[in-house]
């Protein structure tokens, strides 16, 4: 063997030279302003953000925890802030159609200016109004219209009496009307003296009363139409003085507003409102019902409010607004209801903003999750960018569950650059499954979860380090400290080439080691600091991996890492918890018997093998089957499991630990226990990279460390693993010390020779393996069981020949 | 002032006829029967030319809102006075328990102004409702008050449906004799408080003026009385309703043989004033 050397110590870990940052603490440095590793979705971003097309809106996609939200928005900000600050917008009354509440629009700060005006205007009205009607002119003129009815009346009936009583007749005032009698001496003829009087007298007597009834109907007839005359007559006059009086107040107005026809339509609106409806000035509110208890409030002239829904006034700029709780109504606006003796009612001043309005002419963020979270947000977003208008509809409405009073307010038209925030999957989910949604967000940023690590960069993520610590008040940091970042950073991306951009990570990192730093005392974090927080990281969260490693200690879990075994490897797998990963050994067994070539995965069998696994032993069968039998069939039946294994088992990072314990089964060569192995096999026997390679050392170290390192010790990887080796301190040391090896393998051969302390054997000139070497072992004794199978074969053909 | 000629009330008679200003008069007869100790009298008149009308063949009723002719019915009429009689003894009586006054009640049949002039006779102040029909808040006077303000020889107090008696009373004087009975009456409305008395004095001169105030505070003086003194340069209705809403006058008292009172005089002032008035004779 020993071709294949153990890794040296410094190819463990990549180290970060404190010394060739160039700096002594963080407080040195100048704020990054730019924001590092992410120039293909700055590209994206910058270019969405640009392009004012239709459908052009941004998705930004990457992990949660990436600053995804903090580089858009400052972006965002950075650019709005140069743009024109959008209109204002306000619902008003609609005094034609209450229920469609008309939207004013105004250049920014005038919408709170007309807000104000026509308060003021409305005060001044009713003032004016009831300053006119108490005025003697108009008292008198009411008067007159009032007099003049009566003195037509009176005349008439007068008249009428005055000719009943030359006649000799009296009109006589009845329980419910009036009724004619004939008189004499002042008094009726009672009904007696009638009868006595000569039948001519009566009959003239009867035709004058009857005449005299007619008359009196006539009258009274007109007495309906005369009172409807005088109260047009009333209203007229109301309605000229009203004019009057609210007239010259509104001119004011409407010539300050000149230039917006739409406010002097309303203006002109407001001012016809007003004169029909002056009674509800003279009464000092408007009709409805007063209720014992409201009776205190100082009347308003609600229908004549300005609901200014967007106020501009303030605003810098273009607005950049973002919706933490983005439900349908926050978005889109919403009617609210009062109760009002148990019935709900609405009008146009309960008209509600939504983030839309608010955003509107400017950019809204939002979380992509929480939009398709809320119910039914997702369509009304794309329903509002589809139709670029905002239509206020309630979703009891929308959904016609509900049909209490409500309103159609005046849609209002929507320019909008609208930024999603969510993870890959989402989008790509979306992307395949609404086909609106591709319509709208053309633009996707991709957030890249990595940058290279090159000095310069090192130099980035120092001003970036120290950026963070003065954002969040932290101490600086040390060189050393950063440099232990940086390194942390590599951990965490498993790649020495590479550092982690997941700033949330690497903020928390900070914050935890400024805390301890603060704890110890010390002015400046130092690297101890950052070792100590990632340390009581690991600690607090690695509860189970104590338990794990506490059983093989115990021998509850059997592993061997002393001695030789038959059919038996320490192969290595991942445990990953959310937020903690750990590795562990797994004893891996086959056993190796005649059969019909059939390579059993028992973890597949049972259904506790994911479907990735079950293809690394199909490809390590096949491998046997063209290395060893490729002229004769493979006559073997063997079986292969990861012993004590009670969850699911996934990935094929265990096929090379199987294939080596196929192989130590078939030619009964013992394997090393003192070594663990990983790494995938594809079909030719070349060991393939895998994942948490850092995690799968470690986890091995700290079983044989329980044990008492022997100096034999180590673990073998695929040789494409050795750039993402970013090991713990005491794993470096130990093998520093010759205590613990790491071997990178690049061939199937190579592992088996290291595990088992034989070589492997290649094929000489005569095509056979060298004689003792594990090849030719395996070979030997699946041409043995061939033979056999073949024996058998013609036995049995034979016996039926009989 | 005399005690003879003090005022003194025995017999307090309230003409009722149902409507709204005759229950107005009801309440104010009996304040003022309790506050004199004195009997309240109701009289209410089944008018006779109504049932003789009803009694002709061609009675028509004409209905004063719908203008429609319906046939007066002479029974049914009869039948309403008899339950509208019975109706307004029950409010008397139980109005006159309210004040504790001894009451009677009486239904006469007749021509209403004879017969109430007739059941005056043995009273010693009239009340009764400033006219039959409501109809909105400017009441005009009816015929029956006219009648009784011209013709009746006693103390008539006129009363508007709303009205109620209240304080301050305010009287017109002219230091006639009349007027001193009149000034009298309004001191005793009054009561102890000078601030509910307000003394309005016909003068067309400064001098006349102080003469009458100086009779005036004189007479209240023996009352142990004050009272606010307005001068009133023209007697006539507008002059006195405006001197009426100066004093928040609740109460108007005159003399009844004033010419104000008289005829078409009586008639504009009572158009503008809502408050009862007293014609004190």
């Amino acid at each position: 063997m020993a071709n294949i050397k153990a890794l040296a110590p410094e190819a463990l870990y990549r180290r970060c030279d404190p010394d060739e940052l160039g700096f002594e603490s963080t407080a040195e440095l100048e704020d990054l302003g730019e924001i590092i590793g992410q120039a293909r979705a700055l590209d994206a971003v910058r270019f969405g953000i640009g392009i004012r097309r239709h459908g052009y809106n941004l998705f930004v996609l990457g992990p949660p925890g990436m600053g995804k939200h903090t580089v858009v928005r400052q972006f965002l900000e950075e650019r709005s802030a140069a743009e024109p600050r959008p209109d204002d917008w306000c619902y008003v009354n609609n005094f034609q159609q209450a229920d469609k509440p008309c939207a004013l629009r105004l250049p920014a700060g005038r919408g709170s200016k007309l807000r104000r005006d026509v308060a003021q205007l409305v005060d001044e009205c009713a003032a004016a109004i009831l300053g006119a009607f108490e005025s003697e002119e108009y008292q008198a003129r009411a008067q007159e219209v009032e007099d003049e009815r009566k003195e037509r009346h009176e005349r008439a009936f007068r008249e009428l009496q005055e000719q009943a009583e030359r006649q000799g007749v009296a009109l006589l005032r009845t329980p419910a009307g009036f009724a004619f009698a004939p008189m004499r001496k002042g008094e009726v003829l009672s009904p007696e003296d009638f009868e006595q009087l000569p039948q001519e007298e009566q009959d003239a007597v009867e035709r004058t009363v009857a005449a005299l009834q007619e008359q009196l109907q006539k009258i009274l007839r007109q007495m309906p139409q005369a009172r409807k005359e005088a109260r047009e007559k009333l209203r007229e006059l109301n309605r000229e003085v009203a004019g009057f009086a609210v007239g010259h107040l509104i001119e004011a107005l409407r010539r300050e507003y000149a230039d917006l026809p739409k406010v002097i339509e309303f203006l002109d609106a407001l001012e016809q409102d007003a004169i029909e409806h002056v009674d509800s000035f003279r009464r000092g509110e408007e009709g409805g019902v007063a209720l014992p208890g409201m009776g205190a409030q100082r009347p308003t002239f609600r229908r004549y409010e300005v609901n200014l829904v967007v106020d501009n006034g303030a605003t810098a700029g273009a607005p950049v607004e973002y919706e933490d709780y983005p439900t349908y109504d926050n978005l889109i606006g919403r009617v609210e209801h009062q109760a009002q003796m148990g019935a709900l009612v609405t009008d146009f001043t309960l008209i509600k903003s939504g983030a839309l309005h608010r955003a509107n002419g400017g950019y809204l963020i939002l979380d992509a999750r929480k939009v398709l979270t809320q119910p039914f947000a997702w369509e009304g977003l794309k329903r509002a960018l589809y139709a670029r208008k905002i239509r206020i509809e309630s979703l009891g409405q929308l959904l016609s569950l509900v049909s209490t009073v409500s309103l159609e307010p005046e849609p209002v038209p929507l320019d909008i650059k609208v930024v999603l925030l969510g993870e890959r999957m989402l989008y790509y989910l979306l992307y395949e499954y609404d086909p609106e949604f591709r319509e709208l967000f053309k633009v996707a940023a991709d957030f890249e979860e990595q940058m290279e690590r090159r000095p310069e960069n090192d130099r980035l993520y120092a001003r970036l380090l120290g950026t963070i610590a003065r954002r969040e008040q932290l101490q600086p940091l040390s060189a050393g400290a950063v440099a232990r970042v940086i390194e942390h950073s590599s951990r965490l991306v498993d790649d020495t080439q590479r550092l982690s951009t997941h700033l949330g990570d690497v903020a928390d990192l900070l914050r935890e080691a400024d805390y301890w730093a603060r704890e110890a005392g010390r002015g400046l974090t130092a690297a101890e600091d950052v070792q100590q927080a990632i340390d009581t990281r690991i600690r607090r969260a690695d509860r189970l991996r104590e338990r794990v490693q506490e059983s093989i200690e115990r021998r509850t879990v059997l592993i061997d890492t002393e001695g030789s075994r038959i059919a038996q490897v320490n192969g290595l797998s991942v445990l990953d918890l959310g937020n903690f990963r750990f590795g562990r050994p797994s004893r891996i067994t086959a056993t190796a018997r005649l059969g019909d070539g059939e390579v059993v995965d028992i973890e597949r069998e049972v259904e506790l093998g994911g479907p990735i696994h079950s293809k690394g032993v199909l490809i390590l069968s096949s491998f046997l089957a063209a290395r060893y039998a490729q002229d004769r069939p493979l006559s073997l039946r063997a079986s292969i499991v990861f012993e004590q294994s009670y969850g699911t088992v996934e990935g094929d990072s265990a096929s090379v630990a199987e294939l080596c314990a196929l192989l130590s089964a078939l030619g009964r060569v013992p394997v090393r226990q003192a070594l663990a192995v990983t790494g995938s096999i594809n079909q030719h026997g070349e060991v393939q990279p895998i994942g948490g390679v850092n995690e799968k050392i470690e986890g091995f170290f700290d079983t044989c460390r329980a044990r008492g390192l022997t100096g034999d010790q180590g673990v073998l990887i695929p040789a494409a693993n050795a750039d993402h080796l970013m090991l713990r301190g005491d794993v470096r040391e130990a093998a520093a010390a010759g205590r613990f090896h790491v071997y990178p393998v690049a061939m199937i051969d190579q592992a088996i020779e290291l595990l088992c302390g034989v070589p492997a054997g290649v094929r000489g000139a005569d095509g056979e393996f060298a004689e003792g070497s594990v090849n030719q072992r395996v070979e030997a004794r699946l041409l043995e069981l061939a033979r056999i199978r073949q024996a058998l074969a013609e036995r049995a053909r034979d016996k039926d020949a009989l | 002032v005399t005690e003879a000629q003090e005022l003194v009330f025995r017999r307090v008679l309230v003409a009722l006829d149902a409507s709204a200003h005759s229950l107005a008069a009801l309440h104010a007869a009996a304040q003022l029967a309790a506050q004199f100790g004195a009997e309240l009298a109701g009289v209410f008149v089944e008018d006779v030319n109504l049932l003789r009308c009803a009694g002709l063949p061609f009675a028509r009723e004409l209905g004063s809102l719908s203008a429609a002719a319906r046939p007066l019915d002479a029974a049914a009429l009869e039948r309403m006075m008899k339950s509208r009689a019975s109706e307004l003894q029950r409010r008397m009586a139980s109005v006159a328990e309210q004040q504790q006054v001894r009451w009677s009640f009486s239904a006469l049949r007749g021509q209403v102004i004879a017969e109430l002039l007739s059941a005056a006779r043995g009273a010693d102040l009239l009340i009764l409702g400033k006219a039959t029909r409501l109809s909105g808040t400017h009441v005009r006077l009816g015929s029956t008050a006219r009648a009784m303000m011209a013709r009746a020889s006693l103390t008539v107090m006129l009363v508007q449906h709303g009205a109620e008696l209240e304080r301050p009373v305010v009287v017109l004087f002219d230091g006639s004799l009349g007027a001193r009975r009149a000034l009298g009456l309004a001191a005793r409305l009054a009561g102890e408080d000078h601030r509910n008395l307000a003394v309005l004095l016909e003068a067309d001169s400064e001098g006349e003026y102080e003469r009458l105030r100086q009779i005036a505070e004189a007479w209240l003086v023996r009352c142990g009385m004050e009272a606010r003194h307005r001068r009133l340069a023209q007697t006539d209705a507008g002059a006195l309703a405006r001197a009426m809403i100066a004093e928040g006058g609740r109460v108007l008292v005159i003399d009844g043989a004033h010419p104000v009172l008289a005829e078409d005089a009586l008639a504009r002032l009572m158009n503008v004033l809502s408050v009862p008035v007293i014609a004190v004779r």
